[in-house]
């Protein structure tokens, strides 16, 4: 009885920041439950002021954690607190305080219900990475995606709430598959536990086909929150009807949680699923880049664009070595701030233009010389073009396949390689709608936008987009965190 | 000093571009003139770096090298990239070369009146990516500036050209990219084969490195890495090597360009505005004839022998074929583009070769083509300019009219089709002396380029005949509006024209400077 006060206590040591994290959320759901509604402009603007604090507040937090970390199991196992979970969740982090900026810049009215969930979420994708347990990443995913659903549907207008349906349908369903393939995967091992040796040991006296049928299932909760083939079908909707900044904030964040799992679970997985996966990394880079080619609303464009992503950073761990590892890490670290910047320039444009139709920008880069700039940094760095930190990010991912390869490794790598890198020349044909909207289109005569920004908008689009190049001169920024925390 | 004006060369553009963006707007019309200087400036910095070059080093002289980005792998080591600049005899003609067509392209600029600062911004920043491609020594740069031609490419074709531009536009960049991507697989695996053995005793782990001069020597592949030259393993059923090789040559053959890979080249000259053909065909084109020799023949000197048959045949059918098209021309413009890709075959002939003459000649033919290919789109601009109709049938006898016009129409044409004396005929010529005496392929190929060089004699002469003989008529009563060069045309057309001549008759001019170079290169083939 003792000895376990004793483990819960010690425990408890590790998830400060999580504790943290729940303390913020009491104060503001308090907060929030005596406040008159509506609420004012200035109200919300507080609200979202407490979110930020809060995320910078965890950010120096996690930040003081010392470097080098032991990983420490605790609570029996449930979940783990190592290098790799603190740098996850710093980038979480750093995500939620852009988006805060976000909502405070572009002056969103929301109740102060969103940042109690954007908070939740978090609390949830914090879990997340550090579980080593599939009770543990169940309860975490459930608190996320439930949050999720509710932060999409916030503004209950039709789309909006069409959208959030939408997500809700398909995460449950996938959800539900992921249940079942766990419960599969405790039937043939005996155990929930995924990081220890009798899980793999207990993979491998099972009949193959069956261990990688539930494999598959059990990834289906995770490729959904990758945003991954074949789950990804939500993904343009969502990104469509929702709130700007939360979609920014969902098409990152919830990424590297399940990409910190799937890291987890990658070394204990001895059975060969790699042909399989591999073709799933091959449809969703296949899919997201040929859907994208007919968008033309910027969101939704970002939707698909996003499935392709998600391919090229799962390649990484398909590969599975640690340089793999650490260049999907790398990729995704650094797809956080070109992809959060993509949202921030949606927005921005469409304070100019009143929609997110790309046809909408035309000519817009001649009245708004910076954000047209800023869009043609973005949109190449999205492609993966250099001078950007969006090419490094491909080249670490793709030099880490093609060592496999060249290591005698499966020839499935030599086509991911391939296709990974046709679908990148493919690609400029969407993403360079925009900058072709913005320069070469000219706009409709007597057609004047009104360009009304604030120094904050600017200041977070120039941070955001620059730091897309300085990541290109400076990889070592983020590979040395990378290299010391994994 | 001259290391510290190679970064010039790069810099200068790109900071004076940026300077550009953000003048007031009242100083617009003084634009062109800080574009013009830079120009100048660029082309001064090249005739002096000509000037000081040891024709007597094949080596790389001028080196700046300097640690730049390092990318860790983890467990594998790490990448080290260099700011990595030097000249030698092979990129020295194509550094001089772009100073002169860069100016020539600014100057011809002046014609823009539209979103004009913009314009000269992307014109610098193309320079200065065109000078970085020339210039570096390390692959990853190469490529860093390889890609970054592309972006100012297609806004300045997309913005500033013609109806169908953004279709033109589009195409180029689809296609080129592609080619890059080629370009990039073959990085990708150079990337982990070759070790900087000095840095690696520095830095206590393994690091690779893309630096051109240890990259081009085999002895520093690690045995039993992959692109080793003994490595047996096979890639789609073919060694290793000689996919990477295929691999580099349509990615260059892309952008130089070849048939069947030629298509984005009459679209993109068509729609683009006189100047931009100018830089295009003069020197970007130039951009995949270099890129091929200095990475593909070089790194893989026993697979360029191997598929020298195929390099020449690419290069005889994309001289015959961008010939017999350029026949059936009706739009002027048009007719340059395809003969831009008939006479750039020559490049790939000469290449081919693999001895001293053929190369050479390859160098030679770029660095003539540059000129003559400017020549030719500036005359289809002055024409346009003047009537906004580049058709063959709308204009006869317009000698009688633009006597100054025709003498330099005369010089380009006779140039582009290999008279003596003008610098076009001692490219093609050491092309193809050199591809006769090539054991690698049968007589026939170089026999067949020559009937290419008739075919070019057929459709300038026959343009010439049609356009500026017999009686003075233009269609749609434009007569009054054929006026003669005006001083910025007749300074443009008459030094380009000097060029060619003096070129022509003093071919040491750029052979001197090239020969020590390549020779060092052809003795691993002899």
């Amino acid at each position: 009885m003792y000895q376990n006060l004793q483990h819960i206590l010690t425990g408890t040591s590790y998830i400060q920041s999580e504790i943290l994290l729940t303390f913020a959320l009491v104060i503001l759901i308090f907060w929030v439950s005596f406040v008159k509604k509506p609420i004012s402009e200035k109200q919300s603007n507080q609200f979202h002021l407490f979110g930020l604090i809060s995320f910078l507040l965890l950010i120096t937090f996690q930040w003081l954690v010392p470097t080098r970390i032991e990983p420490s199991p605790i609570f029996n196992g449930l979940i783990v607190f190592d290098g790799s979970a603190k740098y996850a969740k710093m980038l979480i982090f750093i995500a939620g305080a852009i988006t805060c900026l976000h909502l405070m810049a572009f002056r969103y009215k929301f109740d102060g219900e969103m940042i109690i969930l954007l908070l939740a979420s978090t609390l949830g994708m914090c879990i997340i990475v550090m579980s080593t347990h599939f009770l543990s990443l169940i309860v975490a995913m459930e608190l996320v995606s439930i949050c999720s659903y509710v932060m999409v549907s916030f503004e209950k207008k039709r789309q909006n709430l069409e959208a959030g349906i939408k997500y809700l349908l398909f995460g449950a369903t996938t959800s539900a598959i992921m249940f079942y393939g766990i419960s599969l995967l405790y039937g043939a091992t005996g155990t929930l536990q995924f990081t220890i040796p009798e899980f793999s040991a207990g993979l491998a006296q099972n009949q193959p086909m069956l261990i990688g049928i539930a494999l598959l299932m059990t990834l289906a909760g995770l490729l959904f929150k990758l945003n991954a083939a074949p789950f990804h079908v939500w993904s343009p909707d969502v990104y469509q009807a929702g709130p700007t900044p939360i979609v920014s904030f969902l098409s990152v964040a919830p990424k590297l949680a399940a990409l910190l799992v799937l890291i987890r679970m990658r070394e204990y997985i001895k059975v060969d699923i790699i042909l399989i996966f591999g073709i799933l990394i091959l449809a969703s880079i296949l899919i997201g880049n040929f859907a994208a080619l007919w968008q033309n609303n910027l969101k939704r464009l970002l939707g698909y664009s996003g499935i392709a992503h998600a391919g090229f950073i799962l390649i990484g761990i398909l590969v599975g070595t640690e340089s793999g590892i650490h260049a999907s890490m790398f990729y995704l670290s650094v797809y956080v701030f070109i992809n959060m910047g993509a949202f921030v320039l949606a927005d921005i444009l469409k304070s100019a233009s009143g929609s997110y139709e790309l046809d909408s920008f035309s000519g817009l880069s001649k009245q708004f010389k910076s954000a047209g700039i800023i869009a043609l940094i973005i949109m190449v760095a999205l492609v993966g073009l250099p001078p950007t930190s969006g090419f490094t990010g491909k080249f670490l991912v793709f030099i880490s396949a093609w060592d496999v390869y060249e290591q005698g490794g499966n020839s499935i790598f030599l086509w991911i390689v391939g296709f990974g890198l046709i679908n990148t020349a493919i690609s400029i044909y969407y993403y360079f709608k925009l900058p072709y909207f913005l320069f070469v289109k000219n706009k409709p005569e007597g057609n004047d936008y009104t360009i009304h920004t604030s120094w904050l908008q600017t200041a977070l689009l120039l941070v955001l987009g620059l730091s897309v190049i300085y990541l290109f001169f400076q990889p070592q920024f983020i590979q040395s965190w990378i290299n010391r925390l994994f | 000093m001259e290391q510290i004006l190679l970064s010039v060369l790069l810099f200068l553009p790109l900071a004076s571009g940026a300077l550009i963006l953000f003048l007031p707007d009242k100083l617009t019309p003084n634009i062109k003139w800080i574009a013009v200087l830079v120009a100048v400036i660029n082309l001064l910095i090249c005739l002096f770096l000509y000037h000081s070059f040891d024709t007597q080093n094949p080596d790389y002289q001028f080196i700046v090298q300097k640690p730049w980005i390092k990318l860790d792998l983890g467990s594998l080591g790490l990448i080290s990239i260099q700011y990595l600049i030097a000249l030698d005899g092979i990129s020295m003609p194509m550094v001089l070369l772009s100073g002169i067509v860069f100016l020539a392209g600014t100057i011809s600029s002046f014609g823009i009146k539209e979103k004009q600062k913009s314009y000269y911004a992307f014109v610098l920043l193309l320079t200065t990516s065109v000078f970085g491609c020339f210039l570096a020594l390390d692959f990853f740069l190469f490529f860093l500036f390889f890609e970054f031609m592309l972006l100012p490419m297609y806004f300045l074709i997309g913005i500033w050209g013609g109806e169908k531009r953004e279709y033109a536009a589009m195409k180029f960049i689809i296609y080129t990219l592609v080619g890059s991507v080629l370009i990039l697989i073959v990085m990708l695996a150079l990337g982990l084969s070759v070790e900087d053995v000095n840095l690696s005793k520095e830095l206590g782990k393994t690091a690779f490195t893309f630096d051109f001069r240890i990259l081009a020597d085999l002895k520093n592949y690690a045995a039993g890495s992959f692109l080793h030259p003994d490595n047996t393993s096979l890639l789609f059923g073919w060694p290793v090597r000689y996919v990477m090789f295929i691999l580099l040559f349509i990615g260059f053959g892309i952008k130089l360009p070849m048939v069947p890979f030629h298509t984005w080249l009459p679209d993109a000259h068509v729609e683009a505005p006189t100047a931009i053909s100018v830089v295009l065909a003069g020197i970007l084109l130039k951009v995949g004839g270099y890129g091929f020799l200095r990475i593909a023949v070089y790194f893989f000197p026993g697979e360029a022998h191997h598929f020298a048959g195929l390099i020449a045949i690419v290069g005889v059918i994309s001289i015959l074929y961008g010939a017999l098209n350029a026949l059936a021309q009706e739009d002027l413009k048009k007719l340059v583009a395809y003969s831009s890709v008939s006479h750039m075959g020559f490049v790939f002939l000469g290449i081919a070769a693999l001895n001293d003459q053929g190369i050479n000649g390859a160098i030679f033919q770029m660095f003539s083509h540059g000129i003559l290919s400017s020549m030719l789109f500036l005359i289809a601009g002055v024409i346009y300019d003047r009537t906004h109709n580049r058709y063959i049938q709308n204009y006869r006898g317009l000698a009688s009219k633009m006597p100054l016009f025709t003498g330099a129409v005369v010089v380009a044409f006779f140039g582009s089709l290999g008279l003596p004396g003008i610098s076009g005929f001692i490219g093609e010529f050491f092309s193809l002396l050199g591809a006769f005496k090539a054991p690698y392929f049968s007589k026939l190929i170089p026999s067949l380029a020559v009937l290419g060089i008739v075919l070019s004699a057929v459709y300038l002469l026959w343009t010439m005949q049609k356009m500026f003989f017999g009686k003075f008529w233009v269609n749609l009563d434009k007569e009054t509006e054929m006026t003669d060069l005006n001083f910025r045309e007749q300074i443009l057309l008459f030094s380009l024209a000097f060029l060619a001549i003096l070129f022509g008759i003093f071919p040491n001019l750029i052979f001197e400077i090239s020969s020590m170079s390549v020779q060092l290169l052809t003795a691993g083939f002899q």
